[in-house]
Order: structure tokens, then sequence, then C-alpha cells
């Protein structure tokens, strides 16, 4: 009997065992074992990186290859080419805008001054205007596209001397183009030698600089009413303006490798010129759309450094607050872009900083990079390799001038090397099957989690 | 007479023994001293009390930082303390009690100075250039102060500026002056310049900043100055360059020279080609090549920019252009 007893009782345990075993197995198989569905795991942001899957093309191609039926097909064909070429001319200048759901972007052909639109999915190609103009040195956009700020020199033929010339370019596109018809371009003339300008990213406003007797007067203009304002004075001169939808302006000292730099948030309304980053050599900036974030470019000994600052600080432990950090890739904030959430970026970086001054070797065009692509999240530091040109499409480019699609999948830039156009597709969180994610079974929590990873056209399952 | 005399001498021995007296009431006998100098906001300060006449290390001090006690023991010279925001002021205490029985109260107040030194060099850069125009030898230089005492803005004509060069040279001061012109020296030294600046407003405060700036040799780099692109800044010429056509142009661009210099013509341009002295026109910092046949060509070219005024400024460059055969 107590035998009997006692085999039961170690029959007993032993399924205990096996239970607790089955459930700590279970457990652990929950939490590192399983994929979600529609994603991949230990993904630290947006950014994902090239799935082995993805046919690789050569870039340039404009096929895109057709749906399977029965599968639905996201906006981002996951076959479509990383590198498209946009323009294989020179070019200056780029503006991105979405219609109808295609994302477009406009472009001036350097040598003709002619305007283009290029449908950044296809590659496929409409001149807008056919007005030409040589010799333009460099573009900005405004007004959704409308507009664009051309600057080019003219010599002086009395003293010889080169006089910056600027004008307002307003697209006209009233032809009539399912004719085939060509719009062009009617010009205005601003004032002569400014010397630096910004232009806000809702196209709305610019500001410009021009050197004066005693220092240098910052104006604002408005693109609709054409009215001018002069809002800046200062005793120094050598400033790069950025100018915020606000109305703000962050202003930069002009760089050189070994000269300590600063940069300022300037408000017209109150005329305050508060320092954000003091005394960093080599000092390059890129503010974010409303100046609270700022990407700096320094050099510490003799590596380019890309940093962020932030008004608000980043907190530490123990309620310290930093307001200036590190991050650990190797680039310029002018090779970089924000994305709208202020808080990512996306940058074409060199791996190592090559020996000599910096930015002044890139700045003389005595000195071209071989960029890589990566992200970076700023809240958290976290770094994602996206891509190597060399290896992907056995191209090298070196990032100038880069902007983000409206639907910021795309990250467009000009190759410095040779001033064509390209665009490189972000690879964001999605499957190569991109049919309805089933979200059955999921709990609320894990269905807000997933949400953002689930491609646009995805529904949860009723 | 013998009274007069009298009366002389005693207000003589007075004179000379209040001398020092009245000397020494008139000298601070504990300063304050901080680190850094010129604090920003929310900055951490190190606040220090000196004196030549009075012993800190032996006397007993207490630190009051906004009314509340900080530190408190014998020879405590020194606290850290943090600045506030602009607007703010943080007021600091000291009871020094020495050990001859002797008290002494002073009081600090700390505000947030920003005092940044930027300057500029008159020298001269290719248009649409981003980066800084350097100095170089006998270049001018302009200093400026930007300043901001307990406010997000301060108008300079508000502070007494007083400038120096190398820490003992004056170079001007003045109400309102925030900036001062400095003459460079030779290339790789370096020329220190300081400026210390006095709020005579309301908030009062003063700030001090020094740089140091470091000659350069000036540069001259070729680009091509393509009929309908225009001139290609963004890629500089150097070494062996093969184009094709029949003509290419080359443009020069020197770097750093005086601005004053280039505009009277002081700066002298001497091409050659393949060896041979050639004339330019009046156009001087440019040369058109021209291609002669069909055949592949090569021209070896050299120009020398020479400033007669500030004799040091001169830079050379080389550069071969092919034409390709056709």
């Amino acid at each position: 009997m107590e035998q009997e007893q006692s085999s039961k009782k170690r029959l007993l345990v032993g399924l205990v065992i096996l239970l607790v075993l089955l459930i700590l197995g279970g457990l652990f198989w929950y939490f590192f074992g399983r994929s979600p569905e529609g994603g991949r795991e230990g993904e630290l942001f947006p950014f994902g990186t090239p799935s082995q899957d993805t046919e690789r093309t050569e870039a340039g191609s404009s096929d895109t290859p057709a749906a399977g039926e029965g599968q639905q097909v996201s906006e981002i064909n996951i076959e479509e080419p990383m590198f498209r070429q946009l323009a294989n001319v020179p070019v200056l200048g780029a503006y991105a805008l979405e219609r109808e759901g295609i994302e477009y972007v406009r472009y001036i052909e350097r040598e003709t001054g002619h305007t283009y639109e290029v449908n950044v999915r296809d590659g496929s190609r409409k001149q807008l205007t056919n007005t030409t103009i040589s010799r333009i040195q460099l573009a900005d956009w405004a007004q959704n596209g409308n507009m664009v700020v051309l600057r080019h020199l003219e010599q002086d033929p009395l003293s010889g001397r080169d006089i910056i010339k600027t004008r307002l370019g307003r697209l006209d596109l009233s032809a009539d183009s399912s004719s085939g018809e060509v719009g062009g371009m009617v010009l205005e003339t601003l004032p002569d030698d400014i010397t630096a300008l910004s232009v806000a990213p809702d196209g709305k406003n610019l500001f410009y600089l021009v050197k004066t007797t005693n220092g240098v007067s910052g104006s604002m203009m408005n693109f609709d009413t054409r009215t001018k304002k002069r809002v800046f004075q200062n005793s120094f001169s050598e400033w790069l303006p950025q100018l915020l939808n606000d109305g703000t302006v962050m202003l930069t000292t002009k760089p050189s490798g070994k000269v300590e730099g600063y940069s300022y948030h300037f408000d017209p309304k109150t005329g305050n010129l508060v320092r954000l980053v003091r005394e960093k050599q080599g000092l390059t900036t890129l503010g974010d759309g409303t100046g609270s974030r700022v990407l700096f470019g320094e050099n510490i000994a003799k590596d380019a450094v890309l940093g962020v600052y932030s008004k608000s600080g980043f907190p530490a432990d123990e309620g310290i607050v930093f307001y200036e950090k590190i991050l650990l890739i190797t680039a310029l904030p002018e090779k970089c872009v924000w994305l709208s959430d202020n808080i990512h970026t996306v940058c074409g970086s060199f791996i190592t900083t090559p020996s000599g001054l910096i930015p002044d070797l890139w700045y003389q065009g005595r000195l071209s990079f071989a960029d890589t692509f990566w992200a970076a999240n700023t809240d958290t530091d976290e770094l994602a390799f996206l891509v190597d040109p060399k290896k992907e499409v056995g191209q090298e480019f070196d990032v100038m001038n880069p902007l983000l699609s409206v639907d910021q999948n795309y990250f467009i830039f000009t190759n410095k090397k040779d001033g064509t156009l390209w665009s490189m597709r972000i690879i964001q969180k999605q499957t190569a099957n991109t049919s309805p994610v089933d979200t059955s079974g999921l709990s609320p929590a894990e269905l807000e989690d997933v949400k953002g990873s689930l491609p646009q056209n995805t529904k949860p399952a009723q | 007479m013998r009274s007069r005399t009298f009366i002389l001498s005693i207000i003589c021995s007075t004179g000379v023994l209040l001398f020092p007296s009245i000397t020494f009431a008139a000298i601070d006998l504990i300063t304050f001293q901080t680190t850094p100098q010129t604090p920003g906001p929310n900055q951490a300060v190190t606040l220090s009390l000196r004196s030549f006449a009075v012993d800190l290390d032996s006397a007993m001090l207490t630190w009051y930082i906004d009314k509340e006690v900080l530190q408190s023991g014998v020879g405590k010279k020194s606290v850290e303390v943090m600045t506030k925001d602009f607007g703010q002021t943080v007021t600091i205490n000291v009871v020094i009690a020495t050990s001859l029985g002797t008290r002494y109260d002073k009081q600090f107040l700390l505000r947030p100075v920003e005092v940044d030194l930027l300057w500029e060099a008159d020298t001269v850069t290719p248009p649409f250039y981003k980066g800084k125009a350097l100095p170089t030898y006998k270049s001018i230089v302009k200093a400026t102060a930007i300043s901001r005492f307990n406010s997000f803005t301060s108008d300079p004509s508000s502070s007494f500026h007083k400038w120096t060069t190398n820490y003992t040279q004056g170079l001007g001061e003045g109400l309102g002056k925030s900036s001062a012109i400095i003459p460079m020296k030779y290339s790789g030294s370096s020329v220190s310049v300081s400026v210390k600046v006095d709020n005579t407003g309301a908030e009062g405060g003063s700030g001090t900043a020094t740089k140091n700036i470091v000659g350069v040799d000036p540069l001259l780099l070729f680009y091509e100055d393509a009929p309908l692109a225009g001139i290609r800044f963004d890629r500089a010429l150097f070494g062996n360059i093969e184009v094709g056509g029949t003509a290419f142009t080359v443009r020069a661009a020197p770097y750093f020279f005086s601005n004053d210099d280039l505009v009277n013509a002081n700066v002298i341009y001497s091409w050659f080609k393949d060896n041979v002295k050639i004339a330019t026109g009046l156009d001087s910092n440019k040369l058109i090549l021209g291609k002669e046949g069909s055949s592949a060509q090569s021209s070896a070219l050299l120009l020398s920019l020479k400033n007669r005024n500030r004799v040091l400024q001169s830079a050379s460059a080389r550069l071969t252009v092919s034409f390709s055969q056709e």
C-alpha cells in the first residue's frame, strides 16, 4: 500500500515537473522564438535592411513587375530597384511633390535651365518649361515647386568683378500639356550680391543676407506678396542661414576645419539671438523643421563626427540633462535629412574621415566621398545601416542636397561626382507577400504594437 | 614760524600714517573668481575666494546659496554651483570668520553671461563658397563680440568693450565698440585677441572671451568654366585631365588673398603654357585652350599669383589638359 502511494507520488511530481517545463518552454518560445506576423523581429525603428529576397536590379531600371493574381501590391513594390537615376545630366536643386498619390521630383537641368518632373516610382519624365537659362550655379525651389530662386554670376564690365545675380523664376505651366506643349519660366530680379539665402521648408518665405559696410543685413521676403523686410543686422557677416517655417532663422558661422564655429537661433519678432551650439571645430548644422533639434558636424581629433543638439535636452540618469550628444557615424549634416517626426534622420555617411581639413576640402571640390547610407534615431542613438551602393549597384555616390519624397519612402539626392539626380528607396517594414495580415488572436495591446509595421493596404482581420 | 612748521609736520605725519589705511580701504581684501570666467545659462561654475591680505586657509567659511547653507568648513575656499536661465540670478553669500576673530561678509550675484568672439578675415573666396575665408600674411581680420547679459539679447551699445591682442596690446575700447580690427602676421603664426565686455545696464556683469587666430597660406585652384553649365566649383582640377571637344576654359580661383589687393589689381597673374609665358587679355583669371586638328594634344599649364602689396601672399598651381583624339 505504502509502495503504491509512493510511486503515485513520484508520478505526480514527475507530471508537475513536466508541466512546468512545458510552460517555461512555451514562454521562452513566445518571447524569444516567435516571429511576429507581417514584419522582421529585432527592428529598432522604421528602417530595415535590404531583403535577401529583393531582386537586385541595375540602377536606372524603370521596369515594374506586375502584381501576381490574388496578391495585393503594396505601394512600395519589393522588386523596385533600390537606386534609380532620376536624371542622367547634371541638375540643380530638386523638389519633391506628391500628386494623386504618386511621388514626383522637379529639377532644373544645369546646362539649359529647363525644368522637368520625374516620377520617382517608374522614372518617367516630363518637361515642364523650355525657357533656356544657362550658367545657373544654384537653384532653390519654393511655393510647392512652382517657383525657384536661381543664382548665377555676371562679370562687371568695368571692374571685372563677379557679381552674384539672383532671380526668382515662376513656372508658367498654363500651356496645354496634353498636346505636348511645354511651359516657360517668368523671371524677376532680386538684389545683387546675395551672399547666402534660405527658403523655408513650406516654401512660403525667403531669407537672404547681403553684405553692408559694417557687416551684414538679413531680409525676409514672402513669395506670395513679394514684400521684403529687413529683419537682421550684425557686425559679423559670415553666416549660413536656415529659415524655419515659423519665421525664425538658424544662423551658423561659415565653417573651416580647425576654426571654432557657433550656431544661433534668431527670432525676428523679438530680436533674440540665442546660442544653440558653441565652439565646435568645423561646425556645420542642419536643424529639423522646428529648430528644436540640430544635427551638427564637428571635427574631433581629425574625425568628422556627427552630433545632435536638443533645445529641451536629453534626459540622463539621476535627473541630469544633456543638451548635446554624439552619434556614432561620420557624416556631414548637409548629407542628411530629418524625417517629419524630427527624431529620425537618414544620411549619406563616409566610413572614415579622410586626411585634410573637412569640410573645407569638400567645399573646394578637392575631395569626393563614396557614401554609404545610414539611418539614426536621435532619441535612442540607435543606428541602422541601410545600404552600400557600391555593393548594391556598383556605383559610388557623393551625396549632396538630399531631400525626402513626400511619403518619406525615397531619399533623393544629387551625386556631387557628376551632378546627376538619384533616388534611393528607403526600405520600410513589410513582407514580400503583401496579402492581408491575420491579426486575429492578438490582444489589443499586441494589435497596437504591430499596427505601425502593417503594410498600408493591410486591413486587420474582422 | 615755528608753530607753522610744527603744524605742518603734524599734518604730514598724519598723512603718512593714514595713507596706507586709505589705500587699503579702497582695495577689496577678498575677491571672487569664477571658472569658467563667463558661464552661460544652466552651466556648472566653480566659485572661489582669493585674498592676499586675509588668511582664508585657516578661516571658517560658510557658503549660502539663495539663503540656504551650501557648505561650511575651515579653508573651504571654493564651491560648485549651477547658473540658472537667462533672467535669473543665483545669490551666493559667504561669511568668513578668520582665526583672529575678524568677520567678513561677501556676496556674489551669479548671472549667466555669454560672450562669443567671432572673427572673419577680409580675404577672397570664390562666389558661393560655403567655407570660411581664412587669414593670411598681413591680411585684415575683424573680430566681433556677441554678448548676452542675463537676457536673450543684449544691445552692444550698452556695453563697454575693451579689446587687446597678444594679451597686452590695445586694439581700442569704448561703449558699443563690439568689433575690432586685427592685423595678422605670418602664415602658421597665431595672433590672440581678447575682449572684455562690461554691461553698463541695470543687469550689470562682465565677461571676457579670447581666441587664437592662425594664419594660413593662400591657395590657388583651377575649375572648368563650361560654356553652358558655368564654372564647376564643385570639382577642382589638378594633375592630368582629359577633355573632349575643341575648346576648354580653365578658370583660376584664388583663395585667401586680401580682398583689397585683388580689387586694386595688386595681385599679378602669370600664366605659363608649356613653360612659355602667355598673355590672357583683360580676363586674367581664365585661360581658353583650343585644339588644333583632330589629333590628341596636351598643354601643361602653370599659373603663379603674387601680391605685390603683401609680398608673402603668393600661390601657384599646375594642370595638364589633354584633348583626346577625335
